[in-house]
Order: structure tokens, then sequence, then C-alpha cells
């Protein structure tokens, strides 16, 4: 039986993608050629006012993201009026912009969650391969700029076939040497650029290569690697729908198209103002800033609602399901991901299932 | 004589966030730290940022409310005294 879920009356948090612009061009960038890619961003005013209705919804934390949010020269001003109104802010960035000046900044408001900078090898020639040249000297000039200011930084790796070999040193940098309390890793996903890139998508050869390796340094450095999307977290997702599946039982919750809980206490904000339930279906357009109010978004736009509820889908509805070993401890995964896949939100995600995964000669492994 | 209850201040930086079923999270934006209220105590909350005494306070709770606690002013007194310990709102100098 589907559960019952209620919604809270406001967002806690907010995604806002502040602009497409950005200095690198990355191979797997999911931003690039997705209709989150507008070209026009919003002036500074106009973000300052939608500020000030995020305090009134009392929404907690506003993720600013891009494109590279550094590249707008407005940025102290934003986050200054994301702290006038009483909220807390995390950016994600490449480092390549970042300025000891604006660093200061950030560290002064006391309110910054942190900056997430990515970083995807040890040396130049494998972070840059996907990257572009710089991208490397740049990241790690970005991070000691905002560590000499005070800001707390982390980093997400994103893990490919030309890193797999490689994931034991960038640890040993970001924890280690950089002194960094944790990175998050993920994979590419068949969205924006990537969809034109296959070199960047990991075969399940190399998905089951990347889970030896970064479950083997999660346990080495116990918690201080984490993720919510890629091969950390299939293997352990794969593993729990294992044992569920050997145990005759189902996983509670799950059996459903259950694979989103984001869109629950969270909503995501396009460079031209448009509302989208995720910054990865940025397709789904439910509005506009500063003209339509966000809690009539959020509680009653009708696309939102039939999104949220993709919960109540059984997953036996779908013919590849109806007969899978695993149907009772599955989600259906990631919708955005599928979306990408197949043009279907109402659908499992092809990219994260295990039976198929399986059916490619993936493999379990033990979870520490 | 017993002694007065003195009426905290709420902190101008704290967000009250009204979730679900009249319970909400009182949210402190500088230490990212956040407490889950019950419904009662979002009504307390809510006559505090109003500017009403401790007298004011037993009275909504009274009129909201029931059944009340047998010493309804002791439990509104060690409300406030958490609300100041865990930074959420400070005493009048
Ligand atoms: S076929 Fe794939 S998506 Fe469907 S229930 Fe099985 S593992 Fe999940
Ligand atoms: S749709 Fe996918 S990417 Fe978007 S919030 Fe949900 S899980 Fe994350």
């Amino acid at each position: 039986m589907a559960e019952n879920r209620q919604l809270m009356k406001t967002p806690k948090s907010v995604d806002i993608d502040i602009t497409s612009r950005c200095n690198l061009r990355c191979k797997y960038c999911y931003h690039r050629t997705s209709p989150a890619d507008t070209g026009n961003e919003l002036p500074t005013p106009e973000w300052l006012e939608f500020f000030r209705e995020l305090a009134e919804c009392a929404v907690m934390d506003v993720t600013i993201a891009g494109g590279e949010p550094f590249i707008r020269d407005d940025l102290p001003e934003l986050v200054d009026s994301i702290v006038a109104n009483r909220m807390r802010f995390s950016i994600l960035s490449n480092g390549g912009l970042i300025k000891p000046e604006v660093a200061k900044h950030l560290a002064a408001t006391g309110r910054c969650n942190h900056v997430q900078i990515s970083v995807d090898g040890s040396r130049p020639e494998i972070h840059d391969r996907f990257r572009g040249a710089g991208a490397f000297e740049g990241a790690m000039r970005g991070l000691r700029i905002l560590q000499e200011a005070g800001v707390h930084v982390t980093s997400r790796v994103t893990i490919h076939k030309y890193n797999i070999a490689d994931l034991e040193n960038i640890a040993l940098l970001l924890l280690d040497q950089i002194g960094m309390g944790s990175f998050s890793t993920n994979s590419a996903s068949y969205q924006g650029l990537a969809r034109t890139h296959d070199d960047v998508l990991l075969s399940p050869a190399e998905q089951c290569d990347a889970m030896v390796k970064i479950l083997d340094l999660a346990k080495r450095y116990q918690g201080r690697i984490t993720s919510s999307a890629g091969p950390l977290s299939q293997a352990k997702n794969y593993q729990e729908m294992e044992q569920a599946r050997l145990a005759g039982r189902g996983i509670p919750g799950r059996g459903f198209l259950t694979g989103c809980g984001c869109m629950w206490s969270k909503l995501a904000v396009r460079p031209d103002g448009t509302y989208v339930p995720c910054g990865m279906l940025s397709h789904i357009a439910l509005g506009r800033i500063n003209q339509d109010r966000l809690i009539d978004i959020w509680q009653n736009h009708p696309d939102f609602l039939r999104l949220r509820a993709r919960y109540k889908i059984p997953l036996s509805n779908f013919p590849e399901c109806a007969d899978c070993a695993y149907q009772m401890t599955c989600t259906g995964n990631c919708p955005a991901g599928g979306y990408a896949r197949t043009g279907e939100v109402y659908a499992p995600n092809p990219d994260d299932c295990l039976k198929r995964f399986l059916a490619d000669d993936g493999r379990f492994f033990a979870v520490p | 004589m017993p002694t007065a209850i003195v009426t905290p201040r709420p902190k101008p930086m704290i967000v009250l966030r009204e979730e679900f079923d009249d319970w909400a999270l009182l949210f402190n934006p500088d230490t990212g730290k956040a407490v889950g209220l019950p419904p009662t105590a979002v009504t307390i909350w809510k006559c505090l940022t109003t500017g009403k005494d401790y007298a004011a306070v037993a009275a909504a709770i009274t009129a909201e409310y029931e059944p009340l606690p047998e010493d309804l002013g002791k439990d509104i007194s060690s409300f406030f005294e958490d609300l100041v310990r865990l930074g959420y709102a400070e005493y009048p100098a």
C-alpha cells in the first residue's frame, strides 16, 4: 500500500541557478543545453525581491548554483540579501573565478554552510580531461582562497572511467592534504552535455570497478566520503535491495515510484526566474518568480502536485518491473535521469535499474 | 510571595517555520540549528513575538487548549528558560 505523505506549508530550501554563464564547458555539465540553460538571467533587484518572499515563507536555506555563480559581480549583494532575510546559503562552483575579497565577504556573513568545488582528479591531466585546460589549477586556487578566508569547503567528485584509478589520490588530496571534512561523489548522468558525450558515462563494468574502489575508500575514511547518487549510493542501495530479496521481504516505502523525496522539501529556480521542481527537471516550468507566489506554486500547482503523487504509482504498473524480483525493494529511482533517457517522468529510471545492471553483468559488493 | 515570571524576548533573527499539523520549527540561521515546537509552544512563541507578557501568554494558552497541565505557570516558565538556554530568546536587560 502506498504511504500517506503530508506536504509542508512552504519549502525548506530553494536551489537557484543564478546564471547560465560559465568560464568552463565541462563535458558532463547537466546545465548546458538543458532547458535551464536560458541564456538570459534575472538582474539583481529581481533576486532581492524574491529573497524577501523566501523570508515570508520561512525558507531556511538557499543553494546558489549555475552556470558558475562567481561569474556574477553581484554575488556579494545577493548573499547579503539572503542573510538579511534570515537564511543560510551554500554555493556550488568550479572554483576558478573566486577572488579573495569575495571569499572574505562570504566568511564574514557567518551564514555560509559551505562552498562546494568540483574536483575530479588529483592532477590536471585527470581533472581537466572533461573540464578543459586550467580547470584543475582554478579549482585548487579557489579552494585555497576559500580556506584562507575561513569558508567551510567541500568537494563533489564526479566519477568517470578516467578517474576511477585516481580515486585514492583524490581522497588523499582532499581529505588528508587539503584537510576537508568530507566530500561527496556521483557519476555523470545522461543529462545536458553528457547526452552528446557518451564517453563520460560509466559502463556497467566501470561502474563495478568504481564501486569496489569507492566502497573501500569510504570504509577507510569512515563517513568522510558521501553520495546521494552514483557508484557509492548504487552499491549500497543494490546491496540493501538484494538483502531484502534474499530475506523474502520488501523495503518499507518502496514498490512505488518513491524515487525522489526532494520535491517534498524544496524546489528550484532557473536563471530566467522560472520555478521548476528540480534543477534536473528544468523542462517542467511551474511559473515565474515575483509574478506567481511561491506558496501558491508550492501548494497548488497541478504539475507539481502530480509529480509529488508519483509515490502512489506502483512499479507493478510497468511491464519491465512487473516480474522483477526487486519490485518491492525498488524506488524506481530519480525521475530526472529517467526523463532524460525516455522522455517520461512517470516511469522508472532505466539508468539505475538493478535488474538491468545485473543483466549487464553488474555485481553486488559487500558494504562495510 | 511567589517570584514574578520574567518574560523573555525572541531574538530578532530567529525564524518560526510552520510546517504541518500546527507543529513548527524554530530556526536560528546564525547557528543553522533548529528545534521542533508542538502547537502549544507555537502559540507561546507567537505571543512573545507580539510583545505579550507572561500573563497574556497564560491567558492565550488557557483560551486555546484543554485539558491544561496542573501547573501551567511552571510549564510556561520552564519553556521560557529553554528558549533562553538554547539561544532563541533573551531576558530583557
Ligand atoms: S525492473 Fe528495475 S526499476 Fe523495475 S522494479 Fe526491477 S530493479 Fe526496479
Ligand atoms: S529529481 Fe532526481 S535530481 Fe532532482 S531532486 Fe529528485 S532525485 Fe534529485
